[in-house]
């Protein structure tokens, strides 16, 4: 990593990206009413290009953006960065969260006068959701991600209970009680940290680690902490029933983005915080449980009655190929930024597949499987989408992930993907040849059904299968080499 | 939301058995605890 304190002309994108969801929660709780709305969209608006510039920048410049606050420079002040893999899921959080916002623009109408507590509620919480992220990817504190990491948290949580039923109270304080488990070790290993090394800037204490029991204390809680936070197998029971009880455009941030802040913090702390830390053992560990996710949350989703728990279990088993990436990054490959580009391709795809399954739930009044048939013929676009989508996630694109393990010797990970690929292709083709069945009565629109969110989420579904191919292992790895 | 599963064969309703057993707030908990001490030891194994 680059010094921290060498701060970049272009640095106060990084700072704006942070204010401008922030600014954007403030104004709507002041505001309210239709207005929370118009203020969350322009925000997006405004977000989305702010991101794409950094982007742009990082790209442009084959450096990282640094920004430092206030002009105090580390450990007495603290920095913001946008390496490659910033820059990425920047832009990646800016696209879904805009796509989302669009999409609940339908269900979170706010009355013209007055306030709405769902609309209000939503515009708010995504507003914050997105705060959350954008610190987690740009913060190079290990405090400040820890308060990332709590704002995104008491941003996502809400968004699962609003519906406000029973079922999903419950899920939403399944949801909590492990994320503040989760947020309690990793503030322990933080403590740890400081204590031993008298820092949290991730450059500074780079240079300062040593591999002693202090160190690896720290890594063992902050990582099982984030392992809680990012619904790894067998830490994932909170997930399905959140993930399935929000509304559609909440499960799909919920899904696409929020489980990729803590994986994303993971790297962080494995890759650029501590490196030289982890032993093989410990990488090993995390790919099994990452194959295990697969493996468990692929059989679960073909054993689902109902879309949304399907889609939901499909994440459990998408968020194992994300920690296949730290038995291979050991052997020196780019199994990093082929790890980075799963969480977006699965980002993209998760976000299409929740939204047409939304429409489809919206459509038919219900979402259960069995009842689908014929239903390719009443909402053929938001199926299309549905199933791009889960193509996507089969995998049958070039995967850098693959090919770095078959470099690497590590067959039994290819295998491990492989399976997966055979359980994403079971459950989704379980759906498509259940909505194309001509047996049992045949499924009728009971609620229109909008032509310009099924559309929307087959954009999303398109760009989730083109996007292996874009050329971003070169973005991804700047900021990351000597 | 309902948790509705498909019937199935014996082994694949070990699936099912399993995650109700993980559901549970002590088993959650023991394997967190498990997963610390595991993470720890092939951690640790390198001091």
């Amino acid at each position: 990593l680059s010094e921290p304190s060498a701060a970049s002309p272009e640095g106060f994108l990084l700072p704006l990206a942070l204010a401008l969801p922030a600014i954007g929660v403030a104004l709507a709780v002041v505001l309210g009413g239709r207005r929370a709305e118009r203020v969350a969209l322009a925000a997006f608006a405004l977000g989305l290009g702010v991101a794409v510039a950094i982007a742009a920048t990082v790209w442009r410049t084959g450096e990282a953006l640094v920004y430092v606050v206030g002009a105090w420079a580390p450990p007495l002040g603290i920095t913001l960065r946008a390496d490659g893999l910033s820059a990425a899921m920047l832009v990646t959080s800016a696209l879904l969260i805009a796509a989302a916002g669009l999409y609940g623009r339908r269900d979170f109408a706010g009355p013209p006068a007055g306030e709405g507590r769902a609309p209000l509620a939503f515009w708010t919480l995504l507003l914050t959701v997105w705060t959350g992220l954008d610190a987690a990817f740009l913060g190079s504190d290990l405090f400040n991600l820890f308060v990332a990491l709590e704002l995104l948290t008491f941003g996502a949580v809400p968004l699962v209970s609003l519906g406000g039923s029973a079922a999903t109270l419950r899920a939403a304080l399944r949801y909590l009680l492990f994320a503040l488990i989760g947020s309690v070790l990793f503030l322990l290993g933080v403590g740890l940290l400081y204590g031993a090394y008298g820092t949290l800037d991730v450059a500074l204490l780079a240079g300062r680690v040593r591999v002693d029991p202090a160190a690896r204390v720290a890594a063992v809680l902050m990582t099982v902490g984030l392992l809680a936070k990012a619904a790894l197998f067998p830490l994932h029971l909170w997930l399905p029933p959140a993930h399935a009880g929000a509304p559609p455009a909440a499960s799909a941030v919920l899904s696409a983005l929020v489980v990729k802040a803590p994986f994303f913090l993971v790297v962080r702390l494995w890759f650029d915080a501590l490196p030289g830390l982890a032993t093989p053992a410990a990488e090993q560990l995390l790919g099994v449980l990452g194959a295990s996710a697969i493996v468990f949350g692929g059989v679960l989703a073909v054993r689902q009655e109902r879309l949304k728990m399907l889609v939901a279990y499909s994440t459990v088993a998408q968020i194992g190929y994300l920690f296949l990436v730290f038995p291979l990054a050991a052997a020196g490959t780019p199994a990093l930024a082929g790890g980075i580009v799963q969480a977006i391709a699965h980002a993209l795809a998760k976000t299409a597949m929740f939204l047409s399954v939304g429409l489809i739930a919206r459509g038919l009044g219900h979402d259960r499987i069995d009842g689908l048939a014929g239903a390719a013929r009443a909402l053929p676009v938001s199926l299309l989408a549905f199933g791009l989508g889960g193509v996507s996630l089969i995998g049958l694109q070039p995967s850098l992930l693959r090919r770095t393990a078959l470099d690497a010797g590590q067959w039994w990970w290819v295998a491990a993907m492989l399976c997966g690929g055979a359980l994403t292709a079971a459950y989704v083709v379980r759906v498509l040849a259940r909505a194309r069945s001509a047996a049992g009565p045949p499924a009728a629109l009971q609620a229109p059904v909008e032509r310009s969110r099924e559309l929307l989420a087959l954009a999303l579904a398109l760009l989730a299968f083109g996007v292996r191919m874009l050329p971003l292992s070169t973005l991804l790895r700047i900021g990351r080499e000597p | 939301v309902s948790r509705e599963r498909r019937a199935a064969p014996r082994w694949l309703a070990a699936f099912d058995a399993l995650e109700a057993r993980l559901g549970s707030w002590s088993v959650a908990c023991a394997v967190l605890l498990g997963l610390l001490v595991v993470l720890g030891a092939a951690l640790l194994a390198g001091c």
